[in-house]
């Protein structure tokens, strides 16, 4: 083992004096990282490219329709969506075609009658054929306000039943409580997918690091092959060690190189690029198993 | 005395080649013994052996009493190895080449470093000793590598053609080293295919061709090998292989073959069919500019074994 640390040690100091470890083993994966972190950062943002930019037609003008609208002044107001206000369809549906807004609810007069009196209540969300995605968030804004409603319409018609009472607004006014803020009783969650993945600055730092990790350690088998060629394999072979040591001098150095490149990319690109590798203990773990396989591998 | 190198019926193969067939050693303490032979006779193989690189097909080899093997460490350690090829590592200065090396051979602390010191005044480094080995002269190199080989103070130095490609004026410096090695005790087993440092360094001779020892001892044994012949050299150029072949078939003529100025003879009685050699080198087109009739040396040696030029 000593025999094999020397040689480690020996490799290592030409490997610095040359200054391949440093420029392969840190410089080119952290300058890659950072580049292309410049460049492709954004487009590993989850919410780029989805346009919130939504309508609102409300035709019915009642107070159940003005709560809905509340509503999405209340998510606007959150900085999640764009809300513009239309008079009628046209001006909607022209909207629309000019991509100034990618999809648009429609309250058709007597939503709020219908919706008092327990009967089939309808918001339409009509969308850009071309964002497919930001129009089936605003289907499930307007579902989640539908659930609302049915929850406060089943209180409703539950209470008629029990007061053998008919269902009128002077009825549902008159209820202990107002009905009608059941149906605001909604959340929107941000559940971003950065929570669950890495978010571009990592993923970044990670595949470089991962990528260059492999040129990294193979300089220990580079380091037989040189030794081959300088005509000092000859002389280690014929010295008093055993032959395993020479290979095994080798994988300490990939080793060691690995660890050295490793460490460095993770510290520096958490402190310069504000990567998030996560809890230490569980990263060197990782990392400490990454290079045995990329050693055993090479 | 007992023998530092004890080898005994050395076989290789490399498939059906045979590069080394049936080779005995022996080399005492403070012998210089020369393996003299042209390139491709089986010398770099048969040390390879000796010094645990290779494994032979049959034979042993003991060193100081200790089996070696290519899996074997304790015998090497008396083994003091230079390449024929540079084995040093250009990146390291020549204080740290020496310094790893002895690391190797167990060397350490304060020994280490007065020996390192030492080696660099024997082979005449002690003012590069810091430069890089990419930065020294092809000469310098050479020392080193013999300096390595020097550093644990082996029993037994293996030189294998350490000269080749060197300057003149270093290669004198490298016999001089090797010269005052017997001196300390040191037993040699120098190879070369120049018959003059054969003649110069050792103690005993052995020729090999193709694999085996044609013939071995000091080199009055071995001149005497060649009894009454008398060597000729001629200065010649024109077609000189056949005037060869025709020179070959003469009477008297032991041997005859190309050499670098023209052609080597060995003939039985020269003075006598000497104007019989001249007229068939001539009939076979080649151009005689001189004619020198020389005591026999290893190189007439070599041709009266082999029938051929040690160059060759």
């Amino acid at each position: 083992m000593r025999t094999a640390l020397r040689i480690a040690g020996k490799d290592l100091k030409l490997r610095l004096r040359d200054r391949s470890a440093f420029i392969i083993g840190i410089i080119a994966p952290l300058s890659l990282a950072f580049i292309l972190n410049l460049v492709l950062g954004n487009a590993f943002d989850p919410t780029q490219g989805i346009g919130l930019e939504y309508g609102v037609v409300d035709l019915d003008r009642s107070e159940i329709s003005a709560s809905f609208t509340s509503v999405l002044d209340e998510i606007e107001a959150e900085g999640i969506l764009e809300l513009e206000r239309f008079s009628d369809v046209e001006s909607a549906d022209a909207a629309i075609e000019e991509g100034e807004v990618e999809s648009y609810f429609l309250l058709e007069r007597g939503f709020g009658q219908a919706v008092v009196t327990n009967s089939p209540a309808t918001i339409q969300v009509v969308g850009n054929i071309d964002s497919p995605t930001s129009t089936q968030i605003a289907a499930s804004i307007a579902d989640q306000f539908a659930t609302g409603v049915e929850a406060a319409q089943l209180a409703v018609a539950t209470t008629s039943q029990v007061t053998s009472m008919p269902v009128t607004p002077e009825f549902v006014a008159s209820l202990d409580g107002d009905p009608r803020s059941a149906a605001f009783s909604y959340r929107l969650d941000d559940v971003s997918t950065a929570t669950r993945q890495l978010d571009a600055t990592t993923y970044m730092a990670a595949g470089m690091a991962v990528f260059f990790l492999f040129f990294t350690v193979s300089f220990g088998v580079l380091g037989l092959l040189e030794e081959e060629r300088q005509g000092t394999l000859t002389r280690l072979m014929a010295a008093p060690i055993a032959r395993a040591s020479v290979v095994g001098g080798k994988a300490i150095l990939s080793f060691a190189l690995g660890l050295i490149s490793m460490f460095v990319l993770v510290v520096a690109t958490q402190v310069l690029m504000g990567a998030t590798w996560g809890a230490p203990l569980g990263v060197g773990l990782i990392v400490v198993a990454g290079i045995l396989s990329a050693v055993g591998i090479i | 005395m007992p023998h530092i190198l004890e080898a005994t019926g050395l076989v290789k193969h490399f498939d059906d080649l045979i590069a080394v067939d049936g080779v005995d050693i022996e080399i005492s303490p403070g012998e210089t013994y020369g393996l003299l032979g042209p390139n491709g006779a089986g010398k770099t193989t048969t040390i390879s052996m000796i010094s645990g690189l290779l494994e032979p097909d049959s034979g042993s080899v003991n060193v100081n009493g200790h089996r070696i093997t290519t899996s074997s460490t304790a015998g090497k350690a008396d083994i003091g190895l230079v390449p024929q090829d540079l084995a040093i590592y250009p990146d390291l200065t020549g204080s740290e080449n020496l310094t790893f090396f002895g690391r190797l051979y167990g060397m350490a602390g304060p020994t280490l470093g007065s020996r390192v010191d030492e080696v660099l005044e024997v082979i005449g480094l002690t003012d590069r000793r810091d430069d890089l080995t990419a930065e020294y002269s092809g000469g310098m190199k050479r020392r080193l590598n013999i300096g390595i080989g020097l550093l644990h103070k082996p029993r037994l130095l293996i030189l294998d053609e350490p000269t080749v490609g060197v300057d003149p004026q270093s290669r004198n410096a490298i016999l001089e080293s090797v010269e005052n090695l017997s001196v300390e005790g040191m037993a040699v087993l120098y190879t070369t295919h120049y018959m003059e440092e054969a003649e110069r360094l050792c103690d005993r001779v052995a020729i090999i061709d193709e694999g085996t020892i044609k013939a071995e001892g000091t080199r009055r044994d071995l001149v005497s090998m060649v009894g009454e012949k008398d060597r000729i050299s001629i200065s010649a150029t024109g077609n000189l292989n056949a005037a060869a072949d025709a020179l070959s078939s003469l009477d008297g003529v032991v041997g005859a073959a190309t050499s670098d100025r023209g052609l080597d003879i060995l003939a039985v009685y020269a003075s006598s069919i000497l104007p019989a050699i001249l007229t068939t080198v001539s009939a076979s087109g080649a151009s005689i500019s001189g004619v020198q009739v020389v005591e026999p040396n290893l190189e007439a040696v070599f041709l009266h074994l082999t029938g051929k030029a040690l160059r060759d």
